[in-house]
């Protein structure tokens, strides 16, 4: 309990360092020849078009039956490329768990670390049709879309945003955004080609996967999201299965309600059908403060009954770039082990 | 002391009233270029960086003022329906894209020589700040509902 109150507040005190400013103004003035850097928003490289950042996170966990943990948890490179044409890159290599202290253990980190997140190029023909290959994020649901540490108001991740497909998808997108009845759509097709830039392919869930992923802006304050993916399964001897998902988000003077649904189905049986949903309510409090509340309730396979899941956190950003979180979950039937207690965690865009 | 207080209220008050005051905020691009059409809606998309292109295929280069000017601020309110801190959640998750915000400029007077000098440029001044090296797109009125904003 004291090793809690500690890093909670050693965590809460370094942040408060940054929150003496009144205001936030991390934005970039017209490209000139010298560098130019802004916490948050990266350093970008004279008049070459580069940009170079990145985020990182520190996390510390005490699960339960599980020995505590306190870890390096991620460090990202956001590199990109735009120099006003039509062609853009951009590349995520990330180091995972790359520096880990787990009580009764030695000091070590993950075997393999080091992935290549995200590694595209980008060309856009006009607002409503671009093209996209090489590796990206899976475009199902929103959070897997923004899931750095930085951008998520809890230091866990509901499992229905990512146990049931891959995360990435290597292949090619075509995507854009049109404006039906004056209200704004966002659509991407794509499909995969190739798993040879996962590190960590063997665990991939998908093979030769398509599908596509709609974003539609009901009012200003309310989205609605809509994905498709059909995929072989690997492991289910790449029988061909399908996931579908739905999720809603709304946002107003700070306050935020998301939910997110998935339903995956395999074409031969029903019984290893799975699904699961969650919703996320955030409260802003004085002082920079937040309040987040979850719930999840999670099927992993039709043999068993459901995961429920209850988080509650707390979160301080104290700037924009920066925030600090703290939560507590309690399960329900939870047969498939989902971790349980205490983490907390800082993360920076840097 | 009353005298005290009133000359300070009203000195407080004069402050904070912006110098533009009921002048309208034009939005303007190259004097040169073709008039593209821009609704407040589309005015919008474009500062988000939503839309990237103008219907002649050139990229929009869209610049602001910095947060805390008065004219950032009163744009950004009427256009983006937000103040820029409110704002910096989206373009946080933007940058984990690669989507950067608009440029910043330091004056209404280097708005205009960048606009005036870079095709695809859009950007905001006041009224009274538009020259003839720039053409005025849209007008919004500060003082009342945005969805007055008139084309002329």
């Amino acid at each position: 309990m004291r090793v809690r109150l500690l890093c909670l507040v050693v965590v809460i005190v370094a942040s408060s360092l940054f929150a003496g400013h009144r205001g936030w103004a991390a934005e970039a003035s017209v490209p000139q020849s010298s560098w130019d850097y802004h916490l948050g928003k990266g350093l970008r490289v004279g008049t070459t078009g580069i940009t170079v950042g990145g985020y990182g996170s520190l996390r510390y966990e005490d699960l339960h039956d599980r020995p505590r943990e306190f870890s390096a948890s991620a460090l990202s490179m956001l590199l990109s490329w735009d120099n006003g044409g039509r062609l853009h890159l951009f590349s995520e290599l990330e180091l995972e768990d790359f520096a880990v202290v787990r009580e009764g253990r030695e000091f070590g980190s993950r075997s393999d670390p080091f992935e290549v997140e995200r590694l595209y190029a980008d060309v856009e023909v006009s607002d409503a049709l671009n093209f996209r290959v090489g590796k990206f994020l899976t475009p199902v649901g929103r959070w897997n879309l923004i899931h750095a540490d930085p951008l998520v108001w809890t230091t866990s991740r509901p499992l229905t945003t990512f146990h049931s497909f891959s995360q990435n998808t290597t292949g090619g997108m075509l995507y854009g955004t049109v404006t039906p009845y004056g209200k704004e759509l966002k659509y991407s097709l794509y499909a995969e080609v190739t798993d040879e830039l996962d590190a960590d392919r063997h665990e991939k869930l998908f093979k030769q996967a398509a599908g596509f992923h709609l974003d539609y802006h009901i009012t200003e304050a309310t989205t609605l999201v809509l994905s498709y993916v059909n995929f072989g399964s690997k492991a289910k001897g790449e029988v061909r299965e399908s996931l579908a998902g739905a999720d809603l988000f709304w946002t107003r003077r700070r306050f935020e309600i998301t939910g997110e649904f998935v339903y995956r189905v395999g074409e031969t049986s029903r019984s290893t059908d799975q699904w699961g949903i969650f919703v996320q309510g955030t409260v802003p409090l004085p002082a920079k403060f937040f309040v987040i509340g979850r719930y999840e309730c999670f099927s992993p396979d039709r043999s068993f009954s459901e995961v429920h899941l209850w988080t509650a956190a707390l979160a301080f950003r104290p700037i924009p770039p920066l925030i600090v979180k703290a939560e507590y979950s309690v399960g329900h039937r939870n047969h498939a082990n989902v971790p349980e207690g205490f983490a907390t965690s800082v993360s920076l865009l840097f | 002391m009353r005298f005290v207080v009133i000359s300070l209220s009203l000195w407080w008050t004069l402050l904070a009233i912006p110098v533009w005051a009921g002048e309208h905020i034009a939005v303007v691009t190259r004097a040169s270029a073709a008039k593209p059409s821009c609704s407040k809606a589309e005015l919008a998309r474009i500062y988000l960086r939503k839309k990237s292109w103008w219907d002649d295929g050139t990229r929009i280069t869209p610049v602001n003022l910095p947060a805390d000017h008065p004219l950032r601020r009163s744009f950004s309110q009427a256009v983006l329906g937000a103040l820029p801190e409110e704002l910096e959640t989206y373009w946080n998750d933007q940058y984990f894209h690669g989507v950067m915000p608009p440029h910043v400029l330091t004056s209404e007077e280097a708005v205009i020589r960048f606009v005036a000098s870079t095709p695809g440029a859009i950007g905001y001044v006041t009224e009274r700040a538009v020259t003839e090296e720039v053409q005025v797109l849209l007008f919004l009125s500060p003082d009342t509902d945005t969805e007055k904003a008139t084309n002329r």
